[in-house]
């Protein structure tokens, strides 16, 4: 007989608060990025991570990786990576016959919990293709069964730094990850100072070992991300500001919401998709949980919007190569001009 | 006979004088005289100016040292002044003599007088001839009436300028003055987005002006929210969230006092709005009315 509900909830909020302090005891002035990264977790989302070079992506995923249990892969994204490698890979045996193994996907089965493609926008459309496939179905054919993947998490990073011999992540690629989540250098000058100074960082595997293991139990994710996500409940007033959110998203001009560098009416081509505005409430419903309460406020949905819409939005060309900055920039202003609650509904 | 010689001579001699005359005529020219402009109400002590323009034919010419004496006093009248200037201009010799007088008679009643008939002989000529002025008339007019006694009785009280009447000026100009001035302080009203009075029209005013008129009842409880959450998005100039509480508080200091009670606000507006939260509708309702109360004052920096 399973504990009752209330118990689970707090459970595995302690056990949630407690993988983001161990993983703040390696990760410094990457608060926000753990928290959100705890929400994806929780919402049962993938994460597409945006930051430069050596600010920590991988110590941090692996750090995470730690925490929830299970089996950790990871792929280099590359110009000549095929979807195969994803999958199997060949080898001359030690009596000199071919040899074919499982591939990086496969290789630990239904134990797959974290999955890292570094640099996915260095691989060619038909990885993509194949990635966010099995990300959607959580399941692959091969080998002539059927190899099912439910717990996996996809963490990919983009090199948006370099554009040669990179393969844009086009809207419905991008679309199919919950998040976008920037990873920045901390602007605090003592943890700037410690990232160089203190020898501890130098390590990153000794880092990593220092994370407490197993804190969540990975397969058994799912099955509460669910219960938790019935347990949140909404206002009539919150899903009113939810679809004005959304709205604004579309057509920012009905709201009033103007941008100095920019011709409001011609900015947005597409905006956010249901499916993002569905995976908005469902990491807000995450954020109302950690924060220990059982109604969504709207400072959950403002906690993850900017991460949850900006990379969902979709330009008109000429503005589409500022898209980091403008897609900031409007999301900020949505959130500053639509108010909540707009309107008086009538009873 | 004898009467008609007497008669004849008589014409002789009449005759003669016709001629010469004719002939002085002929010899002087008189282009112009000039009197003086007014010959009525003159006073004693008053100048009086006259000239008179000659040509004179050749070889005749004026005699300077015949000229009329300067400072003789004919009854009354001195001459003050005279000057003899040659005309310019013309070809036969001409003269502008000008003569100023000064009046020194006087009397009690109004007289007639005249500056008097000058003579200017001239030289140079076989002939005895001289430039005519004939006197000129004018009436005297005494500064007192005769037999004045006393001088005091006899003062004629000076008439006052009629005043124009400016009070319907000044009442015009009062009028308009303070149409300027409405019509100014309305143009920078409305041009400081109607919150220029310190006094009118602030945000947490005008929300408390409508949660005063509103119903306590439950369906009325939203709009009251709706109305404080509107005055705090309107005075931060961007929405406001229960997170951005502290940053609005630096901004705006003069809400500082009220934190405790800002922050309870939207506590509870997050469980009225979002969660569930069982209330008195009436006493929130009222609740939020002295709190907007509050919150104007601060926003007016008189409590």
């Amino acid at each position: 007989m399973s504990p009752p509900l209330d118990n689970q909830l707090s459970d595995w909020r302690s056990h949630a608060l407690k993988l983001e302090n161990e993983v703040k005891k390696v990760i410094v002035g990457q608060d926000k990025a753990i928290r959100l990264m705890n929400i994806a977790i929780f919402a049962r989302g993938h994460v597409l991570l945006e930051g430069g070079v050596g600010v920590g992506k991988t110590t941090l995923l692996q750090s995470i990786a730690r925490c929830i249990g299970g089996a950790y892969e990871r792929i280099e994204g590359t110009v000549d990576l095929m979807p195969n490698d994803l999958i199997y890979h060949t080898y001359l045996g030690e009596d000199g016959r071919p040899k074919i193994d499982e591939g990086p996907l496969l290789r630990a089965g239904e134990n797959l919990s974290v999955f890292f493609f570094n640099e996915i926008n260095r691989a060619r459309p038909q990885v993509h293709a194949l990635m966010l496939r099995v990300m959607a179905e959580r399941h692959l054919h091969a080998f002539k069964r059927e190899y099912r993947l439910p717990h996996m998490v996809v963490f990919a990073d983009r090199n948006q730094v370099e554009k040669n011999e990179t393969f844009e992540i086009p809207s419905a690629a991008r679309d199919r990850f919950m998040m976008e989540i920037p990873i920045e250098v901390p602007e605090d000058r003592e943890l700037r100072k410690a990232l160089m100074f203190n020898v501890k960082f130098q390590h990153a595997e000794n880092l990593t070992k220092q994370v407490e293991s197993n804190v969540l139990q990975f397969d058994q994710l799912n099955a509460f991300s669910d219960q938790l996500q019935s347990f949140i409940k909404s206002s009539d007033a919150i899903e009113e500001y939810a679809l004005d959110l959304w709205d604004a998203t579309k057509s920012p001009e009905k709201f009033g919401i103007k941008m100095d560098t920019v011709d409001v009416n011609r900015l947005i081509h597409t905006g956010a998709s249901p499916r993002g505005m569905g995976m908005l409430l469902k990491a807000a419903r995450v954020h109302a949980w950690l924060m220990n309460r059982d109604r969504l406020y709207p400072e959950d949905i403002h906690a993850v919007f900017h991460e949850l819409i900006a990379h969902r939005l979709v330009f008109n060309s000429m503005y589409e190569n500022r898209r980091t900055i403008l897609a900031r920039e409007l999301t900020s202003h949505i959130l500053s001009t639509v108010a909540v609650p707009a309107q008086v509904k009538a009873a | 006979m004898k009467t008609q010689t007497i008669k004849f001579i008589a014409f002789i001699a009449l005759l003669l004088t016709s001629y010469a005359a004719t002939a002085q005529d002929n010899e002087i020219k008189t282009l112009k005289v000039v009197n003086p402009p007014h010959s009525a109400g003159i006073r004693i002590g008053d100048v009086l100016e006259r000239q008179i323009e000659v040509q004179v034919s050749a070889p005749y010419q004026i005699s300077r040292q015949a000229l009329p004496l300067k400072g003789s006093v004919r009854d009354g009248i001195e001459l003050s002044d005279i000057q003899v200037d040659d005309l310019k201009g013309s070809q036969a010799p001409g003269y502008l003599i000008k003569l100023r007088y000064r009046v020194f008679a006087n009397a009690h009643v109004p007289t007639s007088m005249a500056l008097p008939a000058e003579g200017f002989a001239l030289t140079g000529g076989a002939k005895a001839l001289s430039i005519k002025l004939p006197a000129w008339q004018f009436w005297f007019s005494p500064l007192v009436p005769a037999e004045i006694k006393n001088v005091k009785e006899q003062l004629i009280p000076q008439f006052k300028p009629t005043l124009v009447d400016v009070v319907p000026h000044q009442q015009r100009l009062a009028v308009l003055l303070s149409l300027l001035v409405i019509g100014l302080a309305g143009l920078l009203y409305i041009n400081a987005d109607s919150r220029w009075l310190p006094f009118m029209n602030g945000a947490f005013a005008r929300a408390h002006r409508k949660l005063k008129k509103l119903p306590r009842t439950q369906t009325s409880e939203k709009e009251a929210l709706l109305q404080l959450h509107q005055a705090f998005n309107s005075v931060n100039g961007a929405n406001l969230f229960e997170g951005d509480i502290a940053g609005f508080l630096s901004k705006h200091p003069q809400f500082s006092k009220l934190r405790n009670d800002i922050e309870q606000f939207f506590q509870r507006s997050n469980q009225a709005l979002f969660g569930e939260w069982h209330h008195d509708s009436a006493q929130f309702i009222g609740e939020l009315t002295v709190l907007s109360k509050r919150l104007r004052d601060c926003e007016r920096r008189v409590s």
